[in-house]
């Protein structure tokens, strides 16, 4: 072989190297269920009623105890059949903080909309209040014609990375022994997490995915 | 715009794949070495120390709550307390109180409230400033609608500790879980630092090769002017190295080509005038006598009386005997020109020779100044002719200097050449005399034959010198005759 050839197989294979290394990223799987959700036009606003008690494995309720803050997501999208762009959605932010010391869970509920916070005392209640959506509005981007199959799906992650958690863990990583002294060594690969780290490639705790079966949305009712 | 050459190209690639080489090994190691590194500080043990040091902070709280909790219970279910406080009987419930308030540490305050909220007994064992404690209340029922209050208090730095190591292992937590794309990072910081090594591996191999491959390519350029017939083609030698070796080399052969070329050229051109000389020899020597004798046998033969006549006779005859004599001399110069023969070399020490030269020269020896100089300069010739030469020099030298001037000798080793100069202190010669002085039948004597330095130069040829003229440094010339050296040592002297 040639050494011209040979090099350009080298650099080639270089090139692939750099290009494919976040593909060697493993996809966790997604557990997904079908299920028949409940969809209603109530006031002329579309509602989605379902609940998901799944999401909250014994490691996550013994996280919960423990005081870790937890983070709920859901989104809600509705999709005409054979069709990519959803017409409707929703989306809700449970953060779950159980305070060991005064004995009761604090949530905090967000949606576009706003937020609210809440307390429950008892881990069946916060289920109660956080694994269920009861007439969640969804925000129709199109009007809805009648007698058009639709799907709706529902993702639900549990603690998504948030990028405050993404700061505190490149901070970990760039200053490891937790030096809070001006010219402290940092560590060398931590000063450049942010640019080499594909953060996109982090993972949630677990994704749920509910689908529900292809249907014609019942009839519209209460004011336009 | 940068040209890289074929060479450079090579070079460069030679580095690149020097610098790759170990790359393969690299990667391997840097991925063994990432994950291992990671796996020591965060691995499933660690994390699960780390929890269950969450768990025990959890557990402690939980406990400090659920003692003081029991013992307020305890106390607001206590028979004898609750009479006391029922019958007013204040310093019986302080001493249960006290021991409460003494007995657990987590304990901030007990009080005993009356049905309107009026603080009958209140116990405290010490201030518990919030910005460091955080407290919670309880309270249960007394008889007669009083109450008791029992005060938790906890240090916020504790729970605060119980914050951080919850922090910790979600941290950890999330490294693990999300170990790839933090290995991925490392990977990628990794080859972005090599990719940078080897584009500075090629830089530094650019600017190193440049400067051989500048001189390989002068050197390259040279050959190909050479091939192309152009013997003045020359390269710079630029430093001492192995390529400047090369291009001293070069030139060196390059002088000796043509110098060669010359050498041929010019001794084509001298043998073409020698048998022009020895055709002229030829065909004017045989008629020179008998017109020679014919002249001389009218003079005999004439009787007659005419004064005048025998006078312009006897002058015509005198002048046809002398340039008939002439003619016969320059006859014989193109015969020994035409019929020069073979050099017989011999090794021979130069300064010894022109020593000799000197010493068995009487008549120019008083009038020619030679010191020896102080090495031995071996080299083959043919002492007769070069004695030729030496004669021809030196009395040129001599012939072009005031009557009573000099002529030095001196004699040089160098460069694999044996030098010998001939310098006089004559007027010299202009630059276009000085260009054409070694041209055969050229002379600016006026009975010259132009033939003694063309056959000094066909000798030194022959030998395989070289010969050359140049101004003295004050005036005159310096005839440079140089000759290829021998080992001296060895020579006779």
């Amino acid at each position: 072989m040639s050494g011209m050839r040979f090099n350009t197989m080298l650099f080639s294979g270089l090139a692939v190297l750099c290009l494919t290394a976040p593909a060697f990223a493993q996809v966790k799987v997604e557990k997904s269920y079908k299920r028949d959700m409940g969809l209603a036009w109530r006031e002329g606003r579309l509602e989605l009623s379902m609940d998901f008690p799944e999401a909250f494995t014994q490691r996550l309720r013994k996280r919960l105890y423990n005081g870790f803050t937890s983070r709920i997501l859901i989104e809600a999208l509705l999709k005409e059949q054979k069709k990519k762009t959803p017409v409707a959605q929703a989306i809700v932010q449970y953060t779950i903080l159980y305070d060991i010391w005064e004995e009761e869970f604090n949530i905090r509920h967000e949606t576009p909309e706003g937020r609210r916070d809440l307390q429950v005392s008892s881990l069946a209640e916060l289920i109660g209040t956080c694994a269920k959506l009861e007439r969640l509005p969804l925000q129709c981007m199109v009007e809805l014609p009648p007698g058009t199959k639709y799907q709706l799906r529902v993702r639900i992650v549990v603690n998504p990375l948030s990028a405050e958690l993404r700061k505190k863990v490149r901070e970990y990583l760039s200053n490891p022994n937790g030096s809070s002294h001006i010219g402290s060594p940092r560590s060398f690969f931590g000063s450049f997490s942010k640019i080499f780290v594909d953060e996109k490639a982090f993972q949630a705790d677990a994704v749920y995915t509910y689908r529900s079966p292809k249907k014609i949305l019942p009839a519209k009712s209460g004011p336009e | 715009m940068l040209r890289i050459r074929k060479f450079e190209w090579k070079i460069i690639l030679a580095l690149l794949m020097t610098a790759a080489a170990p790359l393969v090994i690299t990667v391997f190691l840097v991925e063994r070495l990432v994950e291992e590194s990671m796996a020591v500080g965060v691995n499933e043990r660690v994390l699960s120390g780390l929890e269950a040091g969450v768990d025990l902070y959890k557990e402690a709280i939980e406990s400090r709550i659920k003692i003081v909790r029991l013992q307020g219970q305890a106390l607001a279910q206590d028979a004898t307390f609750q009479e006391a406080v029922e019958k007013g009987e204040l310093e019986k419930a302080r001493q249960r109180i006290e021991s409460l308030v003494t007995g657990n540490s987590s304990v901030g305050r007990v009080r005993v409230l009356a049905g309107d909220g009026v603080v009958l007994e209140e116990k405290s064992p010490r201030e518990f400033p919030g910005n460091r404690y955080k407290s919670k209340t309880e309270e249960w029922d007394l008889p007669d609608g009083h109450r008791l209050e029992v005060t938790f208090v906890i240090g916020k730095s504790f729970l605060a500790a119980s914050d951080q190591l919850r922090e910790l292992v979600l941290t950890l937590d999330n490294v693990r879980e999300n170990f790839q794309p933090w290995t991925i990072g490392y990977y990628r910081l990794f080859l972005f630092i090599y990719v940078w090594i080897l584009v500075a591996a090629v830089v530094m191999g650019l600017l190193l090769s440049r400067s051989v491959t500048r001189r390989v390519a002068d050197l390259f350029r040279a050959t190909r002017q050479a091939a192309k017939g152009d013997l003045n083609a020359r390269v710079p030698v630029r430093s001492r190295d192995e390529i400047g070796s090369l291009s001293e080399s070069f030139n060196r052969m390059m002088d000796e080509i043509q110098r060669g070329r010359d050498r041929i050229v010019y001794l084509e051109k001298i043998s073409s005038w020698q048998e022009i000389a020895r055709r002229l020899a030829h065909e004017i020597k045989n008629p020179l006598t008998p017109i020679q004798l014919a002249v001389q046998e009218l003079h005999r033969s004439y009787r007659g009386e005419d004064p005048q006549f025998l006078s312009k006779l006897n002058d015509s005859v005198e002048i046809v005997v002398e340039e008939v004599g002439t003619l016969r001399r320059m006859v014989e110069t193109f015969s020994e020109f035409a019929k020069m023969p073979e050099v017989q070399a011999v090794p021979v020490e130069l300064n010894a020779f022109v020593a000799e030269f000197v010493k068995h020269s009487p008549h120019i020896s008083s009038r020619v100044e030679f010191k020896p100089g102080p090495h031995l300069v071996g080299v083959r010739l043919d002492k007769d002719m070069m004695r030729r030469v030496l004669t021809n020099l030196v009395t040129n030298g001599l012939e072009a200097g005031e009557p009573d001037g000099v002529v030095r000798l001196e004699v040089e080793r160098g460069d694999g050449w044996g030098t010998l100069r001939v310098i006089d202190h004559g007027a010299g010669l202009s630059r276009e005399n000085r260009d054409r002085i070694f041209q055969p039948y050229f002379t600016t004597k006026r009975d010259g034959t132009g033939l003694g330095l063309a056959i000094v130069k066909k000798i030194v040829l022959q030998h395989g010198g070289e010969i050359s003229m140049e101004d003295g440094e004050a005036s005159g010339t310096i005839f440079t005759v140089r000759l290829r050296t021998d080992d001296a040592s060895s020579y006779p002297y």
